[in-house]
């Protein structure tokens, strides 16, 4: 009876370093997140394209200057020709 | 002691023992198990971030083609505005194709002014800006640089003043000279016609006058009218006359003579309708007459060399 215990004990002890190897290996493997990487590069490229459209709205808003009183007769322009279009 | 009883405790131990190796390597197991649970949930997290970060950077892309097409739109602002005119010629010679065909009950009056410009040109224009009516300008070299009503003046600035403010201008030859032989021949026909149009282009930075209006009418040119259309076609000029006036072109002795003549012409669906700018009477009723054409459902646009009106 001893014996049988002290098998069985063995045995349970051999799955216990089988548990605590294979959580141990997947512990390893889920240690090396790469996401965090991922996540700051896209951070990174998120920011780059808000700064571009910053960039670029003041763009449109210099060459809106430049050009206003342009705008201002295609405006008007546009206008005529909804007018025109009307109800043709 | 005796032996069964140091084998009894030999076995405790190893038990204990054992049983210390299993506790600790599970506890162990486990903690590893719960750290690598919690590393994947921080997988999971990251990767939803980055879903969003992702459908975001797609958004701002969206963002930037527009305002790339914006930037495009604006700095070939030239390029636009010529085709936005282009487009409200295209759409007003659909209008006239449905209204002549009947598709459309609406109604088109060109107004015109001829022998221009003048100093009194410029309470025309302000008028015609005020009820936001645009128009055709036939315009001769008559007076030259000078405005014949106003010889300190320069009318020559007149032609820029007509395009900033929407107008067209067209042909009414750089002469005008009926009596000063205009229609001695086609050529002298012509060759006035292309001097008025090599003025207006050097006074506009290239501005094409692609309609001629006959001073005194197409019927004036008599004999000549055939071959001098012929060559106009040739050319690719238009020329028209009018449908409608006020009689300002002759002796008007009353505003209520215009008023009556003007009224008693308009009667067709599409009208091209003659003034003079340099006329008291047209000027002072020129607010009455818009208001007029408004009231009887027309709608006043610049002639353009594509209408039906234009004969090619």
């Amino acid at each position: 009876m001893k014996k049988v215990i002290l098998v069985l004990l063995i045995l349970i002890m051999l799955l216990s370093f089988g548990y605590l190897g294979y959580n141990y290996l997947e512990f390893q493997k889920s240690k090396d997140i790469k996401e965090e990487d991922i996540l700051e590069e896209r951070k990174k490229v998120l920011d780059n394209k808000k700064k571009e459209i910053n960039k670029k709205e003041e763009e449109i808003k210099k060459i809106k200057e430049d050009n206003s009183s342009k705008i201002k007769d295609l405006e008007t322009w546009e206008k005529e020709v909804e007018k025109v279009k009307g109800s043709s | 002691m005796g032996k069964r009883s140091r084998k009894s405790k030999g076995f405790f131990l190893i038990y204990l023992i054992l049983l210390l190796i299993i506790g600790t390597s599970t506890w162990f197991g486990y903690n590893y198990n719960k750290e690598t649970i919690n590393n994947k949930n921080e997988v999971i997290k990251l990767s939803k971030e980055i879903q969003d970060i992702d459908k975001e950077i797609k958004e701002k892309d969206s963002d930037i083609k527009k305002l790339d097409k914006d930037i495009s739109y604006y700095q070939n602002i030239d390029q636009t505005l010529k085709e936005t005119k282009n487009n409200f010629y295209k759409e007003i010679k659909i209008l006239e194709d449905n209204i002549l065909s009947g598709k459309s009950n609406r109604k088109i009056a060109y107004l015109t002014f001829d022998d221009g410009p003048y100093y009194n040109t410029y309470k025309v224009l302000d008028i015609l800006d005020k009820y936001n009516v645009k128009a055709t300008f036939f315009t001769t070299n008559t007076n030259g640089e000078n405005c014949f009503d106003k010889k300190e003046e320069n009318c020559w600035v007149l032609y820029k003043e007509y395009i900033k403010r929407g107008h067209t201008i067209a042909n009414h030859t750089y002469t005008h000279g009926i009596r000063r032989g205009l229609y001695k021949s086609k050529d002298s026909f012509i060759d006035a016609v292309i001097k008025q149009e090599e003025l207006v282009k050097k006074l506009t930075d290239g501005y094409v006058t692609n309609i001629v209006r006959f001073p005194g009418g197409s019927s004036t040119a008599g004999k000549l009218k055939t071959p001098i259309i012929e060559e106009l076609r040739k050319r690719n000029y238009g020329w028209v006359d009018w449908t409608a006036q006020d009689g300002d072109g002759g002796k008007l002795s009353s505003k209520e003579q215009a008023m009556s003549n003007f009224k008693n012409s308009i009667n067709g669906k599409i009208e091209v309708i003659l003034f003079h700018d340099y006329n008291g009477y047209t000027t002072t009723l020129l607010p009455e007459f818009i208001n007029y054409l408004k009231n009887n459902g027309y709608e006043m646009y610049p002639l353009f060399y594509e209408s039906n009106m234009i004969n090619k």
